[in-house]
């Protein structure tokens, strides 16, 4: 009798168990939401996602007695944060009758979130979108098209330049406003490169930016490091030969073969075989560093965006003097590979039940000087060439060379890539999982480049469907 | 007579389900109900952002032939349970058997070694313990002063990379030892008196006595830790991210990235429904086995 009755408890204890099993996972991936904020340590300087992080906040601003309430959100860094706040607050107290709801949090976690609130319905009235997500949002009608706004003259566009514009349209029709533009740029520690008596020209072919980087680890013993964290890198070797890597439809890669995946995995093999380039120890120790490879003095040049320099050398030494110039280009490339990229952009929800203030909103952060002398560069370069204009003005320093590479790259650069299609988010993490394989010699780069060339389109085919 | 008496008994049940009505919502509310769900989604494509699409086996049919990083997460999982699992528990009772005579400073020690199950699934720790096991960390550090190799690059190889995280769940061994402890409490002490006098030493007094009569405690606790090691997520997404080689990538962690960072919400589903599997499977032959080895002092 008693053993029946243990046992009965026994069994019971286990179901219990494995039903908290089961909520396990979910509730293991709330608590996640703040870890990969405060997990923040060590910001890669090269991905716009690892440098900006902050734990989650969601603040009430403006008056309490307002009848238009807007929800924002937006992704960023702590700078971001208390300009975009103030800007708001500065909205507020002009116009008594709306207040605002802001949650920012950081770039991973934002997607998750706004997921879960396009699900729900419970869209923020204004969302800081991004170009890789955009064709996503507007294919499930999650966005508001914004044409009326723009006909009926709510947001003054007047001084945008039309191919910005157009960036955040799909057929015709405007679902997203630029909120600035950025491009890629390789930021270099010019007082090394000075003392090495390089001069480091506009665009380096790889080939010579690698012989540089040699020619630095031998006179300072600093290194570089080739970015692996997504397909960027893979996707400008494409570019450069007037192809597009991951095209908006079709459900497969825009190139035929293998040969360009190859190009970037072998780029991959060589600089981790070399010794000017950061081993695979110190890629992963950096995780448990709070300084980036640059502010420990181990790197002398991060790839990264101009938008993200200020913050990249915030923690930089002072007295070092920074060059800013192209990313490498491929040797018998025909095409410049070189763009300017809309750095993110405001939508406005579908759901929203305050279109027509929330466009009032996007008027004054794209025209009023005054907004702008608050939020400066933080999400590139302002587009109204009015603003940005009176803006760079009054920048100094690495800030000013940051936003002057804009119109010095916008005389070559070609047209951006198309929106990426769903799916490319998995691409970009098989990059990053062969270039790991790849570096710690468990597969060649040829075996790379294949192993690449079948998944990736596996995935875009399965995420078509 | 017979009638009034199962009057009272119905009001009676009426008012223990009223009682226990709180627990009954919230466990259909937000257990019952999403698990069925879940179940449902893991025979569809779903990417939260459009309604869920049946595909029949498919999930089921990719992550058993295709996937060949599911099976590495899996085998990486598998190794971490039935690794830091037996040595959680040698550790705990050991802690609680030097812990057992009923002094003060025992009761402040087993509150210390507590804590570290509290703080253990933090983000902070999950940092600081990034920190240790940095090439120019503390644990280098330590090695160094004693003359050991202090250049172990501890998370970037594949072969050391999963022990950061197996010391971790070792550390943790605060709530096992607990019941250890109140095991141990309940040890009559006639039986050592009586192996005393029979000239049985500590050593065998331990395994004759001890072992035997804390078997129950032991397969609660194996139990237990064994289904929070299949569980486990935090440190292997916080302190190594899965990497290198994926040689840390829990189950739940690949799980998680396949539902919210790809946002494969069906996918992820029939994973979560295979590992209900396993562990239900791991679960029912430890009740199986415990026939065996369990005594209970009842039966």
């Amino acid at each position: 009798m008693k053993g029946t009755k243990s046992k009965l408890l026994g069994i019971a204890v286990a179901t219990l168990m494995m039903a908290e099993t089961m909520c396990g996972c979910g509730s293991a991936a709330q608590t996640t939401e703040n870890a990969a904020a405060d997990s923040a340590v060590g910001a890669t300087a090269g991905s716009e996602a690892a440098a900006e992080e902050t734990t989650e906040e969601v603040t009430s601003i403006g008056s309490d007695s307002a009848q238009t309430t807007l929800r924002v959100a937006w992704w960023g860094n702590q700078v971001r944060n208390d300009r975009t706040v103030e800007m708001l607050n500065l909205y507020a107290s002009e116009h008594p009758e709306v207040n605002f709801e802001v949650e920012f949090i950081e770039w991973g976690s934002y997607w998750e979130k706004l997921a879960t609130e396009a699900a729900g319905g419970e869209l923020p009235d204004i969302i800081q979108m991004d170009y890789s997500y955009l064709l996503q949002y507007q294919q499930k009608n999650l966005l508001a098209n914004m044409n009326e706004f723009i006909d009926n003259g709510t947001i003054d566009i007047s001084n945008c330049s039309q191919s910005t514009i157009d960036s955040g349209k799909v057929d015709d029709n405007l679902y997203a406003l630029c909120a600035g533009s950025s491009a890629q740029c390789l930021l270099y520690n010019k007082t090394v490169t000075d003392s090495c008596n390089i001069e480091v020209p506009e665009q380096w072919t790889w080939q010579e930016f690698l012989e540089v980087a040699q020619q630095v680890y031998d006179q300072t013993g600093m290194k570089i490091e080739i970015l692996s964290n997504d397909e960027r890198t893979m996707e400008n070797l494409a570019r450069g030969e007037g192809k597009v890597l991951l095209p908006s439809e079709g459900g497969a890669l825009g190139v035929e073969d293998s040969s360009i995946p190859l190009k970037y995995f072998q780029l991959i093999e060589d600089t981790i075989n070399s010794d000017y380039h950061v081993t695979v120890e110190e890629l992963a120790d950096l995780s448990s560093s709070d300084q980036g490879f640059l502010a420990q003095n181990k790197t002398w040049c991060v790839f990264t965006y101009n938008s993200m320099c200020v913050s990249v050398v915030a923690d930089c030494d002072e007295s070092i003097e920074w060059g800013i110039s192209m990313w490498p280009s491929y040797e018998g490339d025909t095409v410049q590979e070189a763009y300017v990229k809309p750095s993110m952009f405001y939508s406005i929800a579908e759901t929203s039940e305050n279109k027509e203030e929330a466009a009032k909103v996007l008027d004054f952060i794209t025209n009023s000087i005054e907004a702008n002398q608050i939020l400066l560069t933080d999400r590139g370069l302002p587009v109204s060439s009015v603003i940005s204009a009176e803006i760079i003005e009054g920048l100094s320093g690495i800030e000013r060379d940051a936003m002057d590479y804009i119109p010095r790259i916008e005389k070559v650069a070609t047209t951006i890539n198309p929106p990426s299609p769903s799916g490319s988010g998995e691409v970009g993490a098989l990059v990053t999982s062969l270039v790991e394989q790849v570096r710690y010699g468990q597969m060649s780069a040829q075996e790379a480049a294949d192993e690449f060339f079948v998944q990736a389109n596996e995935i875009l085919q399965e995420a078509q469907e | 007579m017979q009638q009034r008496k199962t009057v009272i008994r119905r009001r009676e049940n009426l008012e223990g389900y009223l009682f226990i009505m709180p627990f009954i919502i919230g466990f259909l509310l937000f257990t019952a109900v999403p698990i069925c769900v879940s179940f449902y989604l893991s025979f569809t494509k779903y990417d939260i952002l459009s309604s869920p699409r049946w595909t029949g086996l498919s999930n089921y049919i990719k992550m058993f032939t295709s996937d060949r990083v599911f099976w590495t997460c899996f085998k990486v999982t598998l190794f971490y349970a039935f690794v830091s699992v037996p040595l959680k528990l040698f550790m705990s009772l050991m802690v609680a058997m030097l812990l057992m005579k009923p002094k003060l400073e025992n009761g402040i020690f087993r509150a210390i070694y507590y804590i570290p199950s509290i703080l253990g699934g933090s983000i902070a720790i999950a940092v600081v313990w990034c920190r240790l096991f940095a090439t120019d960390g503390a644990i280098n550090n330590i090695l160094g002063t004693l003359g050991l190799p202090d250049d172990i690059s501890w998370l970037s190889r594949t072969d050391t990379a999963i022990w950061t995280l197996i010391v971790l769940a070792i550390w943790q061994f605060g709530s096992s030892m607990l019941i250890f402890t109140s095991g141990l409490q309940q040890i009559p002490t006639e039986l050592y008196e009586a192996a005393r006098v029979d000239g049985a030493g500590k050593i065998v007094q331990f395994f004759r006595i001890t072992l035997p009569m804390l078997t129950p405690v032991i397969f609660f606790n194996l139990v237990q830790q064994l289904i929070n090691g299949f569980m486990a997520f935090t440190s292997s997404y916080v302190i190594t991210g899965g990497a290198p080689l994926n040689s840390t990538l829990f189950y739940s962690v690949y799980l998680y990235q396949q539902a919210f960072q790809f946002s494969k919400m069906g996918y992820a589903s029939a994973m979560a429904w295979f590992m209900l599997f396993v562990v239900a499977l791991m679960t029912i032959l430890l009740f199986k086995s415990s026939d065996r080895w369990v005594f209970y002092e009842t039966k």
